[in-house]
């Protein structure tokens, strides 16, 4: 048990990511296609995280450093905020900033794609985004 | 028994029940960059994350070399940082080399950059390294019994503007601010800060003992592609404590320095196995050092001078080039180096006493260096290490041999597990004595110091907690005494240290550190084994947003008065993500072991041997604000 307190980077970074779609969704699973070879590492243990090899089955991609196909219309959760910002899929960020690793959820993009973030993590929804 | 099963559930679902918040910090402390960049193989490590940095409220680098096995902070007779300091050498801790971002900061006349970097102001710094114990020679240029490793912050994590500001006891003062900016291709990050340290003063025979310094710190890295830049400017001015007087009557003395720094790294091939790196390092010093009576630079034959005073400046210059080959070959990681280094004093201009030095020190050594370090992967978890380096220098210097070599020789073990670790390392390295030493006495020759090294640490996790155990063996071959050739002593001698630890990780925002250590070492000054006791505890707590930190240092030399208890506390409140605000109070009871600085006292017209004892930590207690945006 003690041991889970002091889990790796890629552990945190995993829960915070699921936190993150899972807040967003009504299901129980979801699906989600990346193209970053760490996005599988981290999250391919995740029973409630299921990926996809087709971006149209997808309930959202995860645009880690890599390019995907201009057919992929899905909402994004991106990792660098020079990305977020000039990304009109990007519905959430999860991102480094003055040292410290932080989260933002874009209100106008979410409603576009008619969701909502729910829970504790409202708290970061960006109006001004 | 039931009720306490109950309250162990119950404990163990509050402790797993972190809100999002505490999750991202968990995050940040788990992803500290030390472990990208920390290398088991290259010593004994203690590692400061930046996490321990900030909750610590380490302001400068002395604050974390107190908690050590191989030595405390200490400072000399100057006032520089100097924690191997043993009167009445001018420096004694060459043999301890500083690197920020794996460029080294050296010196032709100290041998390392520890004089100025030993208490330099962290606000720029990710996270510290410190590798005691037979240091891999893949590192530093020449040999190193300790290597400390800076880092400064990354500027894809720190996108934005900081200011940090803290005022504190005597009218000490310190502001930062710095900016990051990243993009794909760029990233670079620039810091000047600004500090008044206002010290403790002290009186001996009417003469006030003064360590005030005043310093200005800029530095700026800038990463594009895989190419790497970095620059920096120290300009230093400090109070000079007992200005090399050998009856401890300094008057108004101070030095002053400044550094410039350029350095780049660069790698090439696919898989960036190929990395040059170029360093230069120049510092210009100034001494202004006055004393009533002789000064120790002047020596005994004068004895008796009613006044005397050193007023020099030079310009310390230092170039490095390196390349590295890393190649895998079945089971072996080997890295293939070469390094060239070029160590310049020159420009000296020298007045002692208002006479003109016609033979001021100067230092012009080239040194070659060959090296190559195989890790062996015998099993998935154990490894054996194994690395020789050769240095061939080249000297130009006013000493009688011109040209000679050293050999370093390292072998290692290391087997780790999920919850263990072992290390052993054995090595031999050969030291030349400083070059600036030899050129400032009659008939200098060059003398190897030979030292052989052995050391094993073993930790343990059991639970939370974690048991560790190190021991060293160090022989030191032919040292000799080299302030005159008239007094060389050759001696052998055996040097001994044990350290236990005992951490207890609560959770994930809450530890305890504790070591004990003991060790053994022949002094060659006073030509006897000195046996020092230490023990260090440290707790780091947070609750909401506040972050608490409580430290005692014990140190005492046996059998001497250096005998002492260091306590700091501290607490940071976060009032936003933006904003914190901090309290620290270091040697709060004014209790830390004092180093010895020695004097001599006429008594008629025979000179006795006096000690001042004198803290190299000051009770200080200080205020400070951070700001980003």
């Amino acid at each position: 048990m003690f041991s889970s307190l002091v889990a790796s980077d890629s552990h945190w970074e995993s829960v915070i990511i699921e936190k993150m779609l899972l807040s967003m969704s009504n299901d129980k699973i979801v699906n989600v296609y990346s193209e970053s070879e760490h996005i599988h590492e981290v999250l391919n243990k995740l029973d409630d995280i299921h990926f996809v090899n087709d971006c149209k089955e997808a309930d959202f991609v995860l645009l880690d450093e890599q390019e995907i196909e201009e057919s992929c219309i899905k909402p994004e959760i991106v990792f660098s905020y020079a990305k977020y910002h000039h990304n009109e899929y990007a519905v959430g960020v999860f991102f480094w900033q003055k040292g410290r690793p932080t989260m933002r959820f874009s209100a106008k993009h979410l409603q576009a794609y008619g969701l909502v973030v729910k829970g504790e993590l409202s708290k970061y929804v960006s109006s001004s985004d | 028994m039931r009720v306490l099963f109950i309250i162990f559930i119950l404990f163990s679902n509050i402790l797993s029940a972190y809100d999002m918040d505490e999750m991202l910090d968990l995050y940040r402390k788990s992803s500290d960059l030390s472990e990208k960049t920390k290398d088991e193989s290259l010593g004994h490590i203690t590692v400061y994350s930046r996490d321990d940095i900030e909750r610590m409220q380490a302001h400068n680098l002395s604050e974390l070399l107190n908690s050590l096995r191989s030595f405390r902070y200490d400072e000399n007779a100057i006032g520089m940082p100097d924690v191997l300091h043993s009167d009445p050498s001018v420096y004694s801790s060459g043999v301890v080399k500083i690197f920020i971002n794996n460029h080294e900061i050296t010196s032709a006349f100290a041998g390392s950059g520890l004089f100025i970097y030993g208490n330099i102001d962290l606000g720029f710094v990710d996270h510290v390294e410190i590798y005691e114990g037979s240091t891999s020679s893949r590192v530093s240029s020449e040999p190193a019994i300790v290597t400390i490793k800076l880092y400064s912050k990354d500027p894809a994590r720190e996108a934005g503007t900081n200011i940090q500001g803290y005022v504190g006891s005597r009218g000490s003062n310190h502001e930062n601010i710095s900016y990051a900016s990243a993009s794909d291709d760029l990233k670079y990050y620039v810091y000047v800060s600004n500090t008044h340290n206002n010290r403790t003063k002290y009186q001996n025979k009417d003469h006030t003992l003064s360590r005030d310094s005043e310093n200005i710190h800029a530095l700026a890295t800038i990463d594009y592609k895989n190419i790497k830049f970095g620059a920096e400017y120290i300009d230093h001015k400090m109070d000079s404590f007992l200005s090399l007087s050998i009856f401890g009557t300094p008057k108004q003395s101070d030095v002053k320095y400044d550094l410039q720094r350029l350095s780049s790294s660069v790698t090439f091939l696919d898989d960036d196995s190929l990395k040059l790196s170029l360093s230069f390092v120049r510092i210009h010093e100034y001494l202004n050092l006055n004393t009533d009576g002789t000064m120790l630079s002047t020596g005994l034959p004068n004895l008796l001078l009613p006044t005397d005073s050193l007023h020099s400046k030079d310009t310390d210059d230092v170039y490095n080039v390196k390349l590295e080959k890393e190649l895998v070959f079945k089971k072996n990681n080997l890295f293939f180096g070469a390094e060239y280094m070029k160590k310049d004093l020159h420009d000296t201009a020298s007045y002692r006493n208002g006479v003109l030095d016609t033979t001021p020190v100067s230092v012009d050594n080239t040194i070659y260096s060959l090296y190559v370090q195989d890790d062996y992967i015998l099993f998935d978890n154990q490894i054996i290490t194994a690395s020789f380096k050769h240095n061939i220098y080249d000297n130009k210097s006013d000493v009688d041999e011109k040209s000679f070599t050293i050999n370093q020789f390292r072998l290692g073990y290391i087997a780790t597990s999920k919850t263990s670790m072992f290390k052993v390392f054995i090595s031999e390295i050969e030291l030349p004595t400083e070059q600036a030493v030899l050129t400032s006495v009659d008939s200098a020759s060059i003398e190897i110091l030979r030292i052989r090294d052995i050391s094993i640490e073993y930790n343990k996790h059991i639970g939370n907690n974690l048991f560790g155990i190190s021991l060293e063996y160090l022989e030191n071959e032919n040292s000799i005494l080299v302030l005159s050739s008239n007094n060389a002593v050759k001696k052998y001698n055996n040097n001994y240290s044990a350290g236990v630890t005992y951490d207890y990780q609560f959770d994930g925002f809450n530890k305890f550190h504790s070591m004990l250590y003991l060790n053994q070492y022949y002094n060659h000054i006073n030509l006897e084994p000195e046996t020092v006791q230490g023990a260090n505890f440290r707790l780091l707590n947070s609750w909401k947003k506040f972050d608490f930190y409580n430290e005692a240092n014990y140190y005492h030399v046996k059998d001497t008065q250096i005998k002492g208890t260091n306590y700091n506390i501290g607490v940071r409140y976060k009032a936003t993500a933006a904003l914190i605000f901090s309290l620290k109070g270091v040697n709060i009871f004014d209790s830390a072991a004092k180093s010895k600085y020695n004097y001599l006292q006429m008594n008629g017209f025979t000179p006795e041997v006096k000690s001042l004892y004198i803290s190299p930590i000051d009770r200080t207690v200080t205020f400070g604000m951070e700001y980003t945006f």
